[in-house]
C-alpha cells in the first residue's frame, strides 16, 4: 500500500505538468455560501421561510410526484387517521407481521394499537441496552422476516418524491430494506421542495464540527431493476410496494 | 486487472453486428435516450443548463485541487471512524481488500455494482484466494454467471435475452427454466438474498465523495446497494481519484444530472449516503468503514492537459447511449471496461494506447456525446488529440500505413496549390469514369478496396464547384 503523502505527492506532481498550458479549463472556485455556522444558519431560515409559504402548493405536488414515482399515496388526514391506515394496508396485503422504527411520528400516531386491533404484531427495532449484541441479531432476523416495515421520515423531497431517513438509534437501516413493503409516514414540516433543501437543512445542523449522520437512505421509488432485456421489474431486492401515509 | 482485449476491436465489432439479438438491443437502447430528453423538458432546459454549467465549475476546480480535496476527504473519513487505502495500482486495492478479509475472517462477500472493481479484476482477485464474491446488481450477477464483461456502463447484461438468462440460471443456480421476466427476477432476488443474509463483507462503488463530510453516495435502483452497506459486518468502497467532490451542497447538483442523464429517472429509487461506519449506538451497519481511493492509471490524465477533462466523468452512460458507433458495435467490441465514446478515451490513457490503437477511431466525431453529457466533455476534441498522437507519436503508438501517410501528403501539396487542385478533378473525372455505375462508383480497385466494401464511393462531379461558383457569382443561373 502506498502512503498518503507518496499518493499525494504523486497527484501534485501530474497537476504541475499542467500548469500554465493554455488547454486546462480555468478552474475557479464557484461562487459558494461562505462555510460558516451563521451563514448556512442563515440559509436555512430562509429555505424554511419559503417552504412555509408555499406548504400547500407543496404538499399537492408531493402527492402528485409520488404518485408519478410509484409510491401508493393514502391521505391520512390526523395522525390516528394515520395509524389506521396503516392497519388498513396491512390488512388489504394480508401481512402477518411488522416492524416498525422508533421516528418521534409514532407517539402521535398509534400504529402499534391499530395493528394489533387487526391481530397483526408490530416489532419496534431498537436494541436492549443490557444486551445489545443479542438484541441487535434478534431484530436483524425479525427485520428480516417482516412483511411489513414502517417507519417516519426525517426530509421529503417533493420534486422527487424522496423519503430521507437516517439512520440512529431507534432506526433500524433495514426497517425500509428487507420487508418486502414499505409504510411511510409524512407529516407536512419534513416536506421540503427540494433535494438542495434537504442537504442545506441538514447542513445547518452538523457543520462545525457536527456529525452528519452515519448513514442517510434516500428513497424514491421501490426497488426495481431493467437489467433482463430491458424490462421494469420491481421488488428485486428491496420493497415491491411503496406507501406514503401523508399525515394532512 | 482484467483482461485487456481492446486490440481486438474490429474482430469483435464485426462479431456484433452479425449477432442479431445483440443489435435488437442496441436499437432498444434508443429508449434511455428518448426518457433523458423527457427528463429534460420536466425540469426545463434553462435549469438543466445551469446545473451542467455549475457541476463543470465544481469539477474543474475540484480536479485542478485535487492533492487538496483528497487530503480533506481522507482526514474525515478516518474522523468518523474510518480508513482509508491509498492504491496506486489495480494490484495495491486488490491486495488491500484482500488483506482486510482475511483478517475477519471473511468468507463471503457481497459486491453492488462498481466500474472501478470491474477494472480492478476484484472479483476474480478475490475468488482465487478461496473468497466468494458474489454481484449482486442483477445485471452484474448475470454476467458474472456468464463470466463475460459488462456490455454498457448501467445497464451491463443488456445484450442477453430473457431465455439465455434462464439457461444461465438453470444451469448454475439448479432453477427452473422459466422465460418469465419477473420470475427469473424472482429467482435471483431468492438466491441473492441467502448471500446477503450470510456475507461477511460488503464492497461497493463510489458515485461521489464529498470531502467536508467524508461522506460516499452510492446510488443504485435495486436495493443492493443498501444491502451491502447494511447487513455485513466490514464495508469497502472503492473509488477512482477523480470521483471526490468538495461540498456537501454539490451531492444535489450531481445526483439531480446523473440519472436523468442516465436512464432519464428524476431520481434512482435508492440513493445513500455513508459516513463511516455505523455509530456505536445505531441499530445496524458495518462495525468497519474502508475506502480504497485508487490512481491506477488516472495520473496520466490528470496530467495532460488536453485529457484531464475525461476525469469530469461520472459514468452515466448517456455517451453510450447516444454514440451511433456505440450503437452498432456495443459494448464488448471495446475490448476493457469502459466502452463507448468516453471509454475510448479513458481505456487507451489506462491500458496505454499503443494496446487501444483503433478506439480513437470508433467514432463519427459526430458530436452527440459531447450534447449529451452531463459535464458536457469535448469527447470529440479529446478523440482528435489522440488520433493526433497515434499518427504523430512515438514509433509504437503510430497507426496507419505508409499509404495513408503518403495519399495524406498528397492531399495537402493538392489544397495548398489550387493548380494542383483543379488539374487532379479533372484527372479523377476522367479515370472515374470506367467505374461508375448509375452516377455511384460501387467499386474501388486494391488498395482501396476496403472503403467499397461497405459503401459506395461518391465521385467527384462532372462540374466542378469552382466552376459552378464562377457562374452563380455572376449573376447567371446555374445548370
Amino acid at each position: 500500500m502506498t502512503s498518503r503523502e507518496a499518493f499525494l505527492a504523486q497527484v501534485r506532481y501530474a497537476l504541475r505538468q499542467t500548469r500554465g498550458k493554455g488547454h486546462a479549463p480555468a478552474a475557479e472556485d464557484p461562487p459558494r455560501i461562505p462555510n460558516t455556522l451563521p451563514a448556512w444558519q442563515l440559509e436555512a431560515e430562509q429555505v424554511r421561510r419559503r417552504l412555509l409559504a408555499q406548504r400547500e402548493d407543496l404538499l399537492l405536488r408531493l402527492e402528485r410526484m409520488a404518485g408519478l414515482m410509484n409510491w401508493k399515496v393514502v391521505r391520512a388526514g390526523t395522525p390516528q387517521g394515520a395509524a389506521e391506515a396503516v392497519a388498513q394496508i396491512a390488512q388489504q396485503v394480508g401481512a402477518r407481521s411488522a416492524v416498525r422504527t422508533a421516528h418521534p411520528v409514532f407517539a402521535r400516531a398509534p400504529v402499534e394499537d391499530a395493528l394489533r386491533s387487526a391481530g397483526i404484531p408490530c416489532i419496534l427495532l431498537a436494541y436492549d441496552a443490557h444486551d445489545p449484541q443479542e438484541s441487535r441479531l434478534r431484530l436483524r432476523q425479525s427485520a428480516i422476516q417482516a412483511h411489513l416495515g414502517i417507519t417516519g421520515v426525517d426530509y421529503m423531497v417533493a420534486e422527487t418524491a424522496t423519503a430521507i431517513l437516517l439512520a440512529r438509534r431507534g432506526v433500524s437501516r433495514l426497517a425500509s430494506l428487507t420487508p418486502p413493503r414499505h409504510i411511510a409516514l409524512v407529516e407536512p414540516e419534513q416536506v421540503v421542495e427540494t433535494l438542495a433543501d434537504a442537504l442545506t437543512l441538514h447542513k445547518a445542523q452538523f457543520l462545525e464540527g457536527g456529525d452528519p449522520g452515519g448513514y442517510l437512505s434516500l428513497i424514491s421509488a421501490p426497488s426495481r431493476t431493467g437489467d433482463i432485456e430491458q424490462t421494469i421489474v420491481v421488488g428485486v431486492h428491496g420493497p415491491q410496494e411503496v406507501y406514503l401515509v401523508a399525515v394532512w | 486487472m482484467v483482461e485487456v482485449l481492446t486490440h481486438q476491436f474490429q474482430k469483435s465489432a464485426q462479431k456484433a453486428l452479425r449477432d442479431a439479438f445483440v443489435q435488437n438491443s442496441l436499437r432498444r437502447l434508443s429508449h434511455f435516450h428518448e426518457a433523458r430528453a423527457q427528463a429534460l423538458a420536466e425540469i426545463g432546459l434553462e435549469r438543466w443548463e445551469a446545473l451542467r454549467e455549475r457541476a463543470r465549475q465544481i469539477k474543474a476546480h475540484t480536479i485542478q485541487h485535487l492533492d487538496h480535496y483528497l487530503a480533506m476527504l481522507a482526514e474525515q473519513v478516518e474522523k468518523w471512524g474510518g480508513k482509508v487505502c491509498w492504491a496506486r495500482t489495480a494490484q495495491e486495492a486488490n491486495e488491500y481488500v484482500l488483506q482486510v478479509a482475511r483478517r475477519h475472517g471473511v468468507r463471503l462477500i457481497i459486491k453492488s455494482k462498481s466500474m472501478v472493481s470491474e477494472e480492478m479484476g476484484l472479483t476474480h482477485v478475490l475468488e482465487e484466494a478461496g473468497v466468494e464474491a458474489v454481484e449482486t446488481d442483477l445485471g452484474e450477477y448475470i454476467i458474472q454467471l456468464a463470466r463475460e464483461r459488462p456490455f454498457h456502463i448501467i445497464a451491463p447484461a443488456i445484450h442477453k435475452s430473457k431465455e439465455q438468462v434462464a439457461d444461465l440460471f438453470a444451469q448454475r443456480l439448479g432453477a427452473e427454466p422459466v422465460t418469465d421476466i419477473p420470475a427469473l427476477a424472482g429467482i435471483a432476488r431468492r438466491a441473492l438474498r441467502e448471500k446477503f443474509v450470510q456475507a461477511d463483507m460488503g464492497i461497493t462503488g463510489v458515485n461521489f465523495a464529498v470531502a467536508e463530510t467524508g461522506t460516499i453516495a452510492i446510488v443504485t435502483n435495486e436495493g443492493n446497494g443498501r444491502m451491502c452497506t447494511s447487513m455485513p459486518r466490514v464495508h469497502i468502497a472503492i473509488m477512482g481519484m477523480e470521483k471526490v467532490i468538495p461540498r456537501w451542497e454539490d451531492l444535489a447538483v450531481f445526483l439531480a444530472l446523473l440519472t436523468r442523464a442516465a436512464t432519464g429517472q428524476r431520481i434512482s429509487s435508492y440513493v445513500t449516503f455513508v459516513t463511516g461506519p455505523r455509530r456505536s449506538d445505531e441499530e445496524d451497519g458495518p462495525e468497519e468503514f474502508h475506502l480504497v481511493i485508487l490512481d491506477n492509471g488516472r495520473r496520466r490524465l490528470l496530467e495532460d492537459p488536453e485529457l484531464q477533462e475525461a476525469l469530469y466523468c461520472i459514468r452515466c452512460g448517456a455517451c453510450l447511449n447516444a454514440c451511433p458507433v456505440y450503437g452498432k458495435v456495443g459494448g464488448h467490441a471495446y475490448g476493457w471496461v469502459y466502452p463507448g465514446p468516453i471509454g475510448s478515451i479513458v481505456t487507451p490513457m489506462l491500458v496505454g494506447l499503443p494496446k487501444a490503437k483503433d478506439l480513437p477511431y470508433a467514432s463519427s466525431l459526430c458530436g452527440a456525446c459531447r450534447e449529451v453529457c452531463p459535464l458536457r466533455i469535448n469527447i470529440p476534441h479529446m478523440l482528435l488529440a489522440l488520433r493526433q498522437r497515434l499518427a504523430e507519436g512515438a514509433p509504437q503508438e503510430r497507426k496507419g500505413s505508409l499509404l495513408e501517410k503518403a495519399l495524406m501528403r498528397g492531399w495537402l501539396f493538392l489544397v495548398e496549390h489550387p493548380w494542383a487542385f483543379g488539374l487532379a478533378g479533372r484527372v479523377a473525372s476522367l479515370l472515374q469514369r470506367p467505374l461508375m455505375r448509375n452516377g455511384r462508383i460501387p467499386w474501388l480497385p486494391p488498395p482501396f478496396n476496403g472503403w467499397t466494401r461497405s459503401r459506395d464511393f461518391p465521385p467527384v462531379a462532372s462540374r466542378p464547384f469552382r466552376a459552378r461558383w464562377k457562374t452563380l457569382t455572376r449573376g447567371g443561373t446555374h445548370d
